[in-house]
């Protein structure tokens, strides 16, 4: 493919990404507390870093040609993106409830706030 | 092909910057754990576009590493926010 | 055959929301009056049964932005194992409920080949007979 469309190519998907990173980093000033942080920041790896892997892909494509090894690493890294955020997303959420980070008073129904059903076991407190 | 990649840096370091002073004015350590998270994508993204504009041939084994190693710094804030515990 | 073709609808479906969820997140930044979001956290029973089925259905209610899974409650005798979901954009309860055990009938239909038929009424209707509150 000639330059411009390479150009054009990656113009679209590179300032599409970097804008939904900002878009993300701006929606960090509007959220109050730990967790709608982290809610909010899964566009940023969902959507906006799987454009930037396009876009270098699409610039790879343009400077060395189609190639079977880059074509799986670009895969590779879009999955990656997907699947590793989503379970670093669920580990950090865990650990913010676990340590007792503070949740926005504005936050219902909130049904943390007691435990469960099931967690106190019944039969366990009964022998005490 | 500069100039797009320019706009990009720059939209990308604005984001950057915005996350520093959120980092530097949020009060609990949760916030400061994801919006560090935040930076380090965004500084991928920079690398990134820099690697283009250099006509460097390793851009896509770049984002292809950072994206697979990138769950190690999640992982070890939230072990740090609970102290250890898991 | 069928496990392949939901397999591929429900890929496409994960696809679909985070696009459309990372547009609400973004566009609500422009709504300078109101709030700008409504965060709940629900409790939803799974119908997921497999280690393997709680997982993706986890990791996939994470992956959609506006959704995120804070807590995972273990199931007893009594109780079906619950997630508590932290949602930002949700009209009620209810909406948001309905929306995450929409995704779990796709995911359930792409690891068991079918469909589940309205299981969660049984299982809701069973915890509240024989569940010690």
């Amino acid at each position: 493919m000639n330059d411009v469309v390479a150009a054009v190519l990656v113009g679209i998907f590179g300032i599409t990404g970097s804008l939904i990173m900002l878009a993300s980093a701006i929606a960090m000033f509007r959220v109050r507390d730990a967790l709608s942080r982290i809610n909010a920041f899964s566009p940023a790896t969902g959507l906006g870093m799987p454009f930037i892997v396009i876009a270098a892909y699409v610039y790879d494509l343009h400077s060395s040609g189609f190639s079977w090894g880059s074509l799986l690493m670009a895969v590779v890294a879009l999955l990656c993106l997907i699947i590793v955020s989503s379970v670093a997303s669920n580990t950090l959420s865990r650990s913010a409830v676990l340590s007792g980070q503070p949740i926005h008073r504005k936050t219902s129904p909130n049904r943390l706030a007691q435990p469960p059903a099931g967690v106190i076991d019944e039969a366990e407190r009964s022998e005490d | 092909m500069n100039i797009v990649v320019s706009i990009c840096i720059v939209i990308l370091a604005a984001a950057i910057i915005l996350g520093l002073i959120r980092v530097l004015t949020v009060k609990d350590l949760g916030s400061r754990a994801i919006v560090s998270d935040l930076v380090y994508f965004s500084a991928i993204g920079i690398l990134t576009m820099i690697g283009i504009a250099v006509s460097s041939s390793i851009v896509l084994d770049v984002i292809f590493l950072s994206s697979m190693v990138g769950i190690l710094a999640t992982v070890a804030l939230s072990r740090i926010l609970t102290r250890g515990h898991r | 055959m069928m496990r392949l073709i939901h397999g591929i609808s429900y890929v496409a479906y994960i696809l679909w929301a985070i696009v459309t969820g990372s547009f609400t997140i973004a566009s609500r930044l422009f709504v300078l009056r109101e709030a700008y979001a409504r965060p709940m956290i629900v409790e939803l029973p799974l119908r997921c049964a497999t280690d393997l089925e709680v997982t993706l259905f986890a990791s996939s209610i994470t992956i959609t932005p506006g959704t995120l899974v804070t807590a995972i409650a273990s199931g007893t005798a009594t109780q079906p194992p619950a997630l508590f979901v932290h949602a930002l954009f949700e009209d009620s309860e209810e909406s948001a409920l309905e929306g995450l055990i929409a995704m779990e009938s796709r995911l359930l239909a792409m690891t068991r080949g079918r469909a589940p038929r309205a299981a969660s009424r049984d299982l809701e209707t069973d915890a509240s007979e024989g569940g010690t509150r």
